[in-house]
């Protein structure tokens, strides 16, 4: 029962650390997919955000073209505009001879010329308004050319002259400021149809741009809310496991309580009737004795012998179940100050020849320094044991620090035992010698596994019939020594 | 023994057994105090505040008081209390002798404010010397505040 306990109590304590080993491991997976979706989403915002501001720079550039495009068609009006005046100044001129008129036909002149300059810098990018261009630039300048004619003829042989040259001129090439007007205004259709070819385009654009947003915003929103709900239903299982967790460490916390009282019972209960018993036969012994024989004297002896071995197998029992519950301190442990310390005392309760102790440097170990210390004291006081029926007891302890863990070896050349009952070794009652050839109660180095491997160590032994053992135990290294 | 005079040491113990070893073991340290026993909390409390059984006892307070902490009705620990709380009987010396080598109760009767904790040993002959040194220490060396 006794031996039962500590390990039901260790078995929930290991559950509970793989359940939360599980809980990393998950949460790996959980993230992963988390920062996929959040991926995919931004990637999503991103995209509409580099959308709409594409289509605000087209849209921006839709404006652009309008106002080109008016552009175009104010100065198309202009032009013909002037043209039209220069013509009106210059009939002025052949009917009252003003000099002024002939300045502000030169004036519009000037003005035309100007507006064709402008035109043609303005219809740059479009060839066939270029062509367009072309034809007007040409009737425009034949018309000039024709009214200069006029003019000069006026200069030298008068009005009638003037009036003849602009009749020929009309009948020769037909050109006549209708003519550049209808010139101008088949430029300006095709302009009026490019802004509505234009207008259309981004009116379409747009649509597609509205509904391209409202799809990938959509999207967008989709995947957070799914996202929303995938965290806060891992969020639920979570809380959930906590939850079993909690209740399982609970019942933890109970059975170790239980188990704690249980102790407690066996260390008071157990001991008292045992004190009592050797009380008694003490008093026996001393108040009695005389009136005891040999015999009686020995049965006596038996008894009290007896009851000193129950005493030392429950105190035992109990430290062996106390090192299931008790927690762990590590921290860094001077090996060889800690062993000197322990073979001092060891050798000061020590009978018969004192060994031989041959001791190398210990490497620093991370442990329990006080459950160091037992583990010390238990090989220790083994190995002297073992060895002090032979002829030259020796001990010998060295360690050694490897890559990952930090071993120590004891060895000694007393009795040894059996390879075939290596297995026993360490386990609790479990003992290779009759108690009349060597004292002991089975327990020392069950304790000493019990320590080693909650520290997360190993430990194991060879040995020959009569030519000594060695253990070896080795313990992981600290974080602060990697 | 003088029966007019309050005990040297009360002993308050539930096991006959233990009672017994435990007086012979102050016998054989040469204590030849006067040693009252009770055989649980609720006893040793009247005792100390002289009430029911004990209310007509002679005055005074023991000079040491040896108390297990197993025992039925009431156990040590809340003696233990009731004696370091009380005006009265704060200053009495008080050592738990006890079968018990658990921590969680040697921690809980020093806070409680205990004098001392030993463990009773299994074998009578170390039981013996330690009751002695304790009886000797406390109830006749230690000087206690007047």
């Amino acid at each position: 029962m006794i031996l039962s306990s500590p390990s039901t109590a260790s078995r929930p304590a290991s559950r509970l650390y793989l359940a939360r080993g599980a809980v990393a491991l998950d949460l790996r997976g959980v993230e992963i997919k988390v920062l996929i979706g959040f991926l995919v989403a931004m990637a999503l915002l991103i995209f509409a955000g580099g959308y709409t501001y594409t289509t605000n720079i087209a849209f921006a550039d839709s404006v652009e073209w309008v106002a080109h495009t008016q552009e175009v068609r104010v100065s198309l009006a202009e032009l013909s505009g002037s043209v039209a005046n220069a013509e009106l100044a210059q009939r002025d001129f052949l009917l009252s001879a003003e000099q002024g008129r002939k300045d502000a036909f030169e004036l519009l002149i000037a003005e035309s010329t100007k507006r064709l300059d402008l035109l043609t810098n303005l219809v740059k990018d479009n060839p066939s308004q270029e062509v367009n261009l072309g034809v007007l630039r040409s009737a425009v300048a034949r018309r000039i050319e024709v009214m200069r004619g006029a003019f000069t003829a006026f200069d030298h042989f008068g009005v009638a002259a003037a009036r003849a040259v602009v009749a020929v001129a009309r009948r020769a090439n037909g050109t006549s400021a209708a003519d550049i007007l209808a010139q101008t205004s088949r430029m300006d259709e095709v302009e009026v149809r490019l802004l509505h070819e234009r207008q259309a385009a981004s009116a379409h654009n747009r649509v597609i741009t509205f509904l391209s947003l409202v799809i990938t915003l959509a999207l967008a929103t989709m995947l957070f809310m799914g996202l929303f709900r995938g965290i806060r239903s891992e969020m639920k299982r979570r809380e959930d496991l906590e939850r079993e967790l909690e209740a399982k460490a609970k019942q933890l916390g109970e059975s170790n309580q239980e188990l704690e009282s249980f102790s407690y019972s066996v260390s008071h209960d157990l001991r008292a009737p045992l004190r009592a018993i050797d009380g008694f036969a003490l008093m026996i012994e001393e108040d009695y004795i005389a009136r005891l024989d040999g015999e009686g004297r020995r049965y006596l002896a038996v008894i009290r012998e007896n009851t000193k071995r129950m005493g030392a197998l429950v105190d035992d029992l109990l430290a062996f179940s106390r090192l299931g519950r008790q927690a762990i301190a590590k921290s860094a442990v001077n090996m060889d100050a800690l062993v000197r310390e322990v073979l001092d005392e060891a050798l000061r309760d020590h009978k018969g020849t004192p060994p031989l102790i041959q001791m190398e440097h210990l490497p620093v170990a991370h442990a329990d320094r006080g459950l160091l210390r037992q583990v010390w004291a238990n090989l220790i006081s083994n190995a002297l044991k073992y060895c002090s029926k032979s002829e030259r007891p020796t001990i010998t302890l060295s360690g050694q620090r490897g890559a990952t863990e930090c071993a120590y070896v004891i060895k000694d050349n007393g009795v040894g035992f059996s390879m075939d009952y290596v297995e026993k070794l360490f386990g609790v009652f479990q003992r290779l010698h009759r108690t009349d050839e060597f004292e002991g109660t089975g327990v020392g180095l069950a304790i000493v596994h019990r320590i080693i491997s909650r520290h997360g160590g190993r430990i194991w032994a060879e040995g020959k019939i009569n030519q000594g053992a060695v253990f070896t135990f080795a313990l992981p290294l600290g974080e602060n020594d990697g | 023994m003088d029966e007019l005079a309050a005990a040297d040491i009360l002993l308050v113990e539930d096991s006959d057994a233990d009672a017994e070893l435990t007086i012979r073991a102050l016998r054989k340290g040469n204590l030849l105090n006067k040693v009252v026993r009770v055989r649980d909390g609720v006893e040793a409390l009247e005792y100390l505040f002289q009430e029911g059984e004990f209310l007509k006892r002679p005055g005074g307070n023991p000079k040491l008081v040896l108390l297990d902490m197993k025992m039925p009705r009431l156990g040590g620990i809340d003696v233990l209390r009731r004696v370091k709380m009380d005006e009265r009987t704060k200053l009495i010396p008080v050592v738990v002798l006890t079968s018990s080598a658990e921590d969680r109760d040697i921690i809980e009767t020093y806070q409680v404010g205990v004098n001392s904790y030993l463990v009773k040993p299994v074998d009578f002959a170390e039981f013996t010397q330690v009751v002695a040194q304790v009886g000797l220490y406390w109830a006749v060396l230690n000087r206690q505040p007047p």
